[in-house]
């Protein structure tokens, strides 16, 4: 039987005494469903899980894969998950002065007694933190030097799609959907329970399944400047796919946050993928094929599952939401169900140029919750290198119709720092913000026009793995600095807000984002040089992160700066996520020409 | 769907329920309960009155808020419902919709004149459970007098007392009622648990004794200079 060490609560009452909003430290939502940890360990095969977000309660919450995963693990009759979420600095603190190690929520299990610790990475700026979290949970960060009792640390999400810069850390990195690999994994656990826990021999076995990347069968070779000559072995991992995505239950019965959550609202997956094949976007490429649910069954699962949360606020998730087909079909089925009962929709990732008037006829009968819609560029000539297939008609179409049907509000979003831009591209942008708010006030019926109110969002472009972008650059913190001040200057600040992101930390999540296996070195000095929470912008310590490329003499720009050269390797080239790299190419070639073409139209 | 939301006549009738929140439940703040309640509310379909205006919220109100990391046996929640249901129905069908940690044990109808429970709270009384040696006992009784007549406390404090926990010898309660607002003649001061609890661990520390637990153990509402309950207070609008 193993030993399972938890945290007493009368201790938890002295650990949390003084620590603000200490209802992220306890379970006891509705929803909970993990089984009893003691039950449990009396058979070796069964397997004790600890899912772990690398960020605070009330975000970590609303992520619906840890919704899901949390849902199919425990509905597995031989294993149990828990959650556990970053502690706030306070906690932190607490922790480390008492010396207490950080534990689930559930049932206060020590990280160091579970069987399996998985991290859902949402974004390169979360790696910090997972290593911190290792670390209060008295674990090795480490994975060669973790001892055979030690837990297995794995990570999935979208930021693992390029494994390299947390190999470092994780004994394997799930690479795609998440539902069907878990029981995989979770049934090769329990073999290795039983088997006496031969850590080399269970990551060979799982490392032939699709979608396991193991770190330690992986070898990078480096030119003397820093980039990669080879990877051995050059065999690709497959990413894992759900091929039918109604064959797994959406979640109806979610765990349903105490503490207000930054989504708070019940949500719904209605499409995975996306067809639009933006040439900036990660997701866009990365969650390809593109699958559906039917709506039919859609609607019956929305229903259940808003009856059994009471919240009143649904969100269909997707990455484009307008392009699902029985959108409408599924807004009137779930709103008619609702018995008078007040509904908001929640419709994110709306496209521009299939916003129907009839989709915002549906959603305007509850309470109008906010627009978002995002053009990107300023000119046609800049959507048409980034793919972005809008034309401003439709821009202004669609502003048209939200206005006139009663919205008063409208987050509009935009990218600066892409290929080929030019001035005109940025004082563009200013001037189609100043272009779309006259419009919308027009569109206004009079008496609400004091009202109006446009979030618009800055955001600095990031060249992903495994998109068409992939190869070029970003561009200088100047460069950037500059033409984020050339919006500001030009835009009217009276009822238009703009938001636009840290561009110090851009660089950094550049630098992860399209690194390798040496950038596990700069995480680990930079999380010991006090890194942590840096999505967050008072916690960014940019600092941290610089003295670590310094003192492993790595060049930040080799990762930021420079464009990847189109028959190097990559350091993502391990992973095989379904999108041919002559594809991306072909993509990257076709905007290289449209900013060549754009270039000569100006000369002549 | 029934035909009462689309008729003019507005049918509405107000309940009061008392509840419970204890265990870790205490790490809850208030605003964390209420929407706990009102998602409660939605599960166990019963239907409650909205304001009106641009963003309607459900008519829920509620009496004074328990500090956070206080566990508390008397919270309490007005609420106007546009169904008929018996007081006895709210309590087992949201009884139902809640964790075992918040239990609603009482409930009873509000005449539509009243005012809501938290302008009609005067005191609050806490129960402070103590542990100490034998002779803990006396030591709480001077201590009690102590704290009565302390400049600190003075004036935000109704009534000091003490009493043996039932069921456990070892165990003393401090009763102590405190304020919940000004009145002019009365109190010039409202008592604040929490920035009041170092000055008490002092005071018991010097004492030999220890806090163990504090519940928020009932609201006042001062009647012609008596301590009345918000369900007494209901028998004087009949």
């Amino acid at each position: 039987m193993k030993d399972i060490k938890v945290l007493k609560y009368n201790e938890l009452d002295r650990l949390l005494e003084g620590i603000q909003k200490p209802g992220r430290y306890v379970d006891h939502e509705i929803g909970v469903q993990s089984k009893d940890p003691y039950e449990l360990a009396r058979e070796a095969k069964n397997v004790l899980a600890c899912l772990a977000f690398p960020d605070i309660y009330e975000i970590g919450m609303p992520n619906l894969g840890l919704q899901i995963l949390y849902d199919i693990i425990n509905k597995h009759p031989d294993c149990s998950a828990e959650r556990v979420f970053a502690p706030w600095t306070d906690l932190e603190d607490r922790l480390r002065e008492m010396g207490t190690e950080l534990f689930s929520l559930e049932n206060r299990i020590y990280l160091n007694s579970f069987d399996l610790i998985g991290f859902s990475l949402q974004h390169e700026l979360s790696y910090t933190n997972t290593l911190n979290m290792l670390d209060l949970g008295g674990i090795e960060i480490i994975a060669e030097k973790r001892k055979q009792d030690s837990p297995l640390i794995c990570a999935g999400g979208p930021a693992m799609v390029n494994p390299g810069p947390m190999s470092k850390f994780m004994d394997f990195i799930v690479i795609g959907d998440g539902e069907e690999i878990i029981i995989k994994v979770l049934e090769a656990i329990g073999k290795y329970n039983e088997g006496g826990k031969d850590r080399g021999a269970f990551l060979k076995e799982i490392s032939k399944l699709d979608g396991i990347y193991v770190p330690s069968e992986y070898r990078h070779h480096y030119f003397e400047d820093g980039r990669i000559e080879k990877i051995d072995p050059s065999s690709k991992v497959r990413k894992a796919i759900v091929a039918d995505l109604d064959s797994i239950k959406t979640v109806t019965a979610p765990i349903i946050p105490n503490i207000k959550p930054v989504h708070d609202r019940y949500a719904v997956e209605i499409m995975r993928g996306c067809s639009r094949g933006c040439r900036f976007c990660q997701a866009g490429f990365i969650y390809r094929p593109v699958r559906s649910r039917k709506a039919r069954g859609l609607i019956d699962q929305a229903i259940e599952g808003l009856d059994n949360t009471g919240y009143d606020e649904i969100s269909f998730l997707s990455l484009s939401t307008s392009d699902y087909k029985g959108l409408n079909e599924l807004i009137s089925g779930v709103s008619d169900s609702m018995e008078g009962e007040k509904l908001s929709i929640s419709l994110p990732s709306m496209r521009l140029d299939s916003f129907t008037i009839e989709t915002a006829e549906l959603i305007q009968k509850g309470r109008k919750t906010g627009l978002t819609f995002a053009p990107e560029a300023g000119t046609q000539h800049m959507r048409d290198i980034i793919n972005k297939n809008i034309s401003e008609e439709e821009i202004m179409d669609c502003v048209d119709i939200a206005f006139s049907k009663g919205w008063e509000k409208i987050k509009l979003y935009f990218m600066i720092g892409f290929p080929g831009e030019r001035e005109e591209d940025i004082l563009a942008i200013a001037d189609l913000i100043k272009r779309i708010a006259s419009r919308a006030r027009k569109a206004m019926p009079r008496k609400k026009i004091k009202r109006f109110n446009m979030n618009v969002s800055i955001n600095v472009f990031n060249p992903k793995p495994f998109t068409p972008f992939q190869w070029a650059a970003q561009e200088k913190i100047e460069v950037l600095e500059k033409k984020i001040h050339q919006i500001l200057d030009n835009v009217p600040q009276k009822y238009i807000n703009i938001s636009w992101s840290d561009i110090a930390r851009s660089q950094i999540e550049c630098a992860l984002s399209r690194g390798g296996i040496r950038l596990g070195d700069i995480i680990e000095d930079a999380w010991k040089a006090g890194a942590k929470f840096d999505n967050w912008t008072d916690l960014f310590d940019r600092g941290a992160w610089m003295d670590a490329f310094k003192k492993h003499a790595i060049e930040i720009d080799l990762y930021t700066t420079r464009g990847y050269d189109t028959d190097e390797v990559l350091p993502w080239d391990s992973i095989d996520v379904g999108v041919k790299k002559q594809f991306l190419l072909t993509q990257y070639k076709s905007a290289l020409d449209q900013i060549e073409k754009g270039n000569n139209g100006r000369t002549q | 769907m029934d035909g009462h939301n689309n008729s003019n006549i507005e049918i509405e009738k107000k309940i009061r329920f008392k509840f419970s929140k204890t265990g870790q439940y205490k790490y809850f703040s208030h605003l964390d309960i209420i929407a706990m309640i009102t998602k409660a509310l939605r599960r166990a379909k019963i239907k409650i009155k909205y304001s009106k205006g641009y963003n309607p919220r459900p008519r829920l109100s509620f009496g004074p808020p328990a500090p956070l990391g206080i566990e508390s046996n008397a919270e309490y929640c007005d609420i106007a419902l546009r169904d008929i249901i018996t007081e006895d129905e709210l309590i087992r069908r949201l009884n139902d919709q809640l964790h075992k940690k918040i239990i609603i044990d009482k409930a009873m109808e509000l005449p539509s004149c009243i005012k809501n429970i938290m302008s009609q709270t005067d005191i609050i009384e806490y129960f402070i459970y103590v542990c100490g040696d034998d002779s803990g006992s006396e030591s709480l009784v001077k201590m009690a007098a102590d704290i009565g007549g302390s400049d600190e406390f003075k004036g935000s404090i109704h009534d000091i007392d003490c009493a043996k926990a039932a069921g456990n010898k070892e165990a003393m309660i401090l009763k102590l009622s405190g304020y919940a607002k000004i009145c002019k003649d009365r109190n010039p001061k409202v008592f604040k648990l929490m920035n009041y609890l170092e000055s008490l661990r002092k005071v018991f520390d010097g004492h030999g004794l220890s806090i163990d637990r504090i519940v928020r153990e009932e609201l006042y509402i001062l009647k012609e200079e008596k301590m009345i309950t918000p369900f007494e207070i209901l028998k004087f609008y009949i």
